[in-house]
């Protein structure tokens, strides 16, 4: 495959001197980069996955010779179309808990050009931009991608194009200077930065985009009514090319696309920032994440007993889906999915363990694993011994192999308070143990489809299931910066709930609703029974308890 | 005239002092707050930023009266008249057992107690976050049925002056019924 650049036939001797210098530079720094990524391999399970995913989201409509038109009919393709990355040359490494790949183009180049968009005055040779496929998985299982695209400045290159490209999703050169920009990879934005000297100075949106052949348009930067913004157009031209033939007989044809798209850039407002985002891999500077997907709208509100709980989407969630926004399947009935649920966590073999760990003399907490014999909801319970956690907590012994077992769920003792943040923290640091991580697609669907906690105390049983693996995962990431905090809002709410006149369960309840809604359900019955009841919270936030028929 | 004059001068120093002494009161509770403190009103409490714990905004269940000198606040809720919240014995072994979250993080800076003041009970409680030194404090009348709860924060470096003020605070609490 070859791709030719238009007017490449002025360089002169000294321009290859330079590119070969600029060669020389951008392969030591391939060399540098290459020891802190972590290459794949050909069977490295999370780039397959990854491709299997992306093709079955963004089928890329391979370019054949019947597709290609000249540009001068008019080309009317998005920049974005035809365009696939080049999963040969993917670099795999971590950054905030996500597994990310990183990728070049397949077989085209993308150029993106600011304030020109008069088509003939752009010169490929001299390209700013560079333009890669990022695939990012995350500790839930679901992946996203979207391009990411680099625009250096001029006065960032200064001659040398090599600095460009040492920029990546993983490692930004600390004094970059330029823009960032995100699009999914159907070409719609998703969030732009202007950098300078390594510091957000600007944010970026685009205002409309337009798809050109070539023309000449004369239309400067243009101040908007907000003297903090401005409007820049930029043009974005997408070289594909074809070889038809072998050997001798070998024909490239290219295709070149234009497109342009008003940026309007305002002064980032909040002191800016230096653009550092994540950790892990190597350290450095790195750009920041794109924006999550946006929420999608709450599917419904309802009704049960005559009182209403807001179900929020997702319900059930794990593995893939799609990006900006997955509509999942309606909600299931909260009272058939409770009575669904108790068939497992209050099975006889759960009774049986709840009343034992109860019993237990003095008020340490005590507590046991739920562990099957195989991931599924048909499998045998395994054999699971009750412990004590001493004058602390227990801990439970989280296992995912067929020797010791399936942990599914847990029981263990409070005295007289409900769940807290580390019980429900504990069903999600589950995922990151070495044998779920190995486990197949099916098996740790079954996690996440299935896991519990269930907590025993003197006036109470309660039951957590995750209800949305995405948010809670977020809330895990914020546990985990300051655990202490975290938890001392916690205790601060269930005390002063209490303060506020609420007995010691309704409080407790209530602070972990305020905290939890919406990223897990939570089922009560009365201490020693198995007459569970949703606990959901009302439009004002006040706690409800739906008693199912 | 000079005499008046002075007289005038000292009558308006005095009526300035006395303004200086805040009187916390609500149902059943007069506090004679100590000099300096000075109440923040609803917009300044819902400013103070709070940590993170989830995307949406947490709604506000901190007390409705919220005080501060220096770096130390002083939160006062109302008073408390049901059996459960004057049982202090249930209510220390609940707060005990609430708090011990704070050992699996290997934070062991937790405290609690029950002292008598006089004829009258408080219940305490004090831990440390980070910098930052907690206090949840619980005072309770001779008969058991009625308990005014509060709770401080403030730099670990205050602790000494924190620890006076809660003195301060707890010896002028004042049960009206």
């Amino acid at each position: 495959m070859k791709i030719k650049l238009p007017q490449l036939s002025k360089v002169n001797l000294r321009s290859v001197l330079l590119l070969f210098l600029s060669a020389l530079i951008i392969y030591s720094c391939k060399k540098e980069l290459a020891q802190s990524i972590v290459q794949p391999g050909e069977n490295d399970p999370v780039l397959s996955e990854a491709k299997n995913w992306f093709e079955a989201t963004y089928p890329v409509t391979a370019l054949t010779n019947n597709t290609i038109k000249p540009a001068s009919t008019g080309n009317k393709r998005k920049w974005s179309d035809g365009v696939g990355p080049d999963w040969s040359k993917a670099a795999i490494y971590k950054k905030n808990k996500e597994s990310i790949i990183e990728m070049p183009l397949a077989n085209s180049i993308i150029a993106f050009v600011v304030n020109v968009i008069d088509t003939t005055k752009i010169n490929l040779a001299s390209n700013y931009t560079k333009t890669s496929y990022v695939v990012s998985k995350d500790s839930t299982g679901k992946f996203r991608s979207w391009f990411m695209v680099i625009i250096a400045d001029t006065n960032y290159v200064n001659g040398n194009f090599s600095k460009v490209a040492i920029n990546t999703y993983k490692n930004k050169d600390p004094n970059f200077s330029g823009r960032l920009l995100y699009f999914t990879p159907k070409g719609e934005f998703l969030a732009g930065w202007r950098y300078n000297k390594g510091v957000i100075t600007k944010t970026i949106s685009i205002n409309k985009e337009t798809t050109i052949g070539i023309q000449s348009v004369n239309t400067p930067k243009v101040n908007l009514v907000d003297i903090n913004c401005y409007s820049y157009p930029i043009t974005a031209v997408t070289v594909q090319c074809v070889t038809a033939g072998e050997g001798a007989n070998a024909s490239t044809t290219c295709t070149y696309s234009y497109s342009v798209s008003y940026t309007i850039e305002c002064i980032a407002t909040g002191g800016g920032g230096t653009g550092s985002g994540g950790s892990g891999g190597g350290g450095g500077e790195t750009f920041p994440p794109p924006p999550p997907p946006p929420d999608c709208p709450p599917l419904t509100v309802e009704s049960v007993n005559g009182k209403q709980i807001n179900l929020l989407p997702g319900d059930g969630g794990g593995g893939g889906g799609t990006s900006p926004c997955a509509v999942p399947a309606p909600p299931e009935d909260p009272c058939a999915k409770m009575k669904r649920r108790k068939q497992e966590f209050a099975d006889a073999n759960n009774q049986t363990k709840n009343a034992d760990v109860l019993a237990k003399p003095g008020t340490n907490e005590w507590g046991s694993d739920i562990k099957l014999n195989s991931p599924s909801l048909s499998s045998n319970s395994k054999s699971t011994s009750i412990s004590g956690g001493g004058s602390d907590s227990w801990q439970p012994n989280f296992t995912w192999n067929d020797i010791d077992g399936y942990a599914i769920g847990s029981v263990h003792r409070h005295q007289a308070a409900g769940p807290s943040p580390d019980d429900v923290f504990k069903l999600v640091s589950n995922l990151n143990n070495s044998d779920f991580i190995s486990a197949s697609a099916s098996s740790k669907s079954f996690y996440l489809n299935n896991a519990y906690s269930t907590i025993v105390s003197g006036t109470a049983t309660y039951v957590v299931t995750v209800s949305n693996w995405g948010i809670l995962g977020q809330m895990h990431d914020q546990f985990n910066n300051d655990k202490d905090a975290y938890d001392n809002t916690f205790l601060a709410e269930v005390a002063r709930y209490m303060d506020n006149g609420l007995s010691e369960s309704s409080a407790s309840i209530q602070a972990f609703e305020d905290i939890f809604e919406g990223a897990v359900t939570l089922y009560q019955a009365p201490a020693g029974s198995t007459g569970f009841a949703i606990v959901g919270v009302d439009a004002n936030g006040n706690i409800i308890v739906i008693n199912c028929p | 005239m000079k005499k008046t004059f002075v007289l005038f001068a000292l009558f308006i120093i005095s009526a300035i002092n006395c303004d200086a002494q805040l009187i916390h009161t609500r149902d059943f509770v007069k506090i004679a707050l100590p000099d300096g403190v000075y109440k923040l009103s609803k917009q300044q409490v819902e400013a103070i930023p709070q940590f993170k714990v989830t995307n949406r905004p947490l709604k506000y269940t901190g007390p409705p009266d919220v005080y501060k000198t220096e770096n130390i606040s002083i939160g006062l809720f109302i008073v408390n008249t049901d059996a459960m919240n004057n049982d202090f014995p249930r209510k220390k072994n609940f707060l005990d057992e609430l708090y011990s979250l704070l050992k699996r993080h290997g934070n062991n800076s937790y405290t609690s107690s029950i002292k008598n003041m006089g004829k009258n009970q408080v219940l305490i409680i004090n831990y440390k976050i980070n910098d930052k030194g907690y206090y949840r404090f619980y005072y309770q009348n001779e008969s058991k049925t009625l308990t005014q709860a509060g709770e401080m924060e403030y730099n670990i470096a205050d602790r000494s002056k924190a620890e006076a003020l809660l003195n301060d605070v707890l010896n002028n609490i004042r049960f009206t019924k």
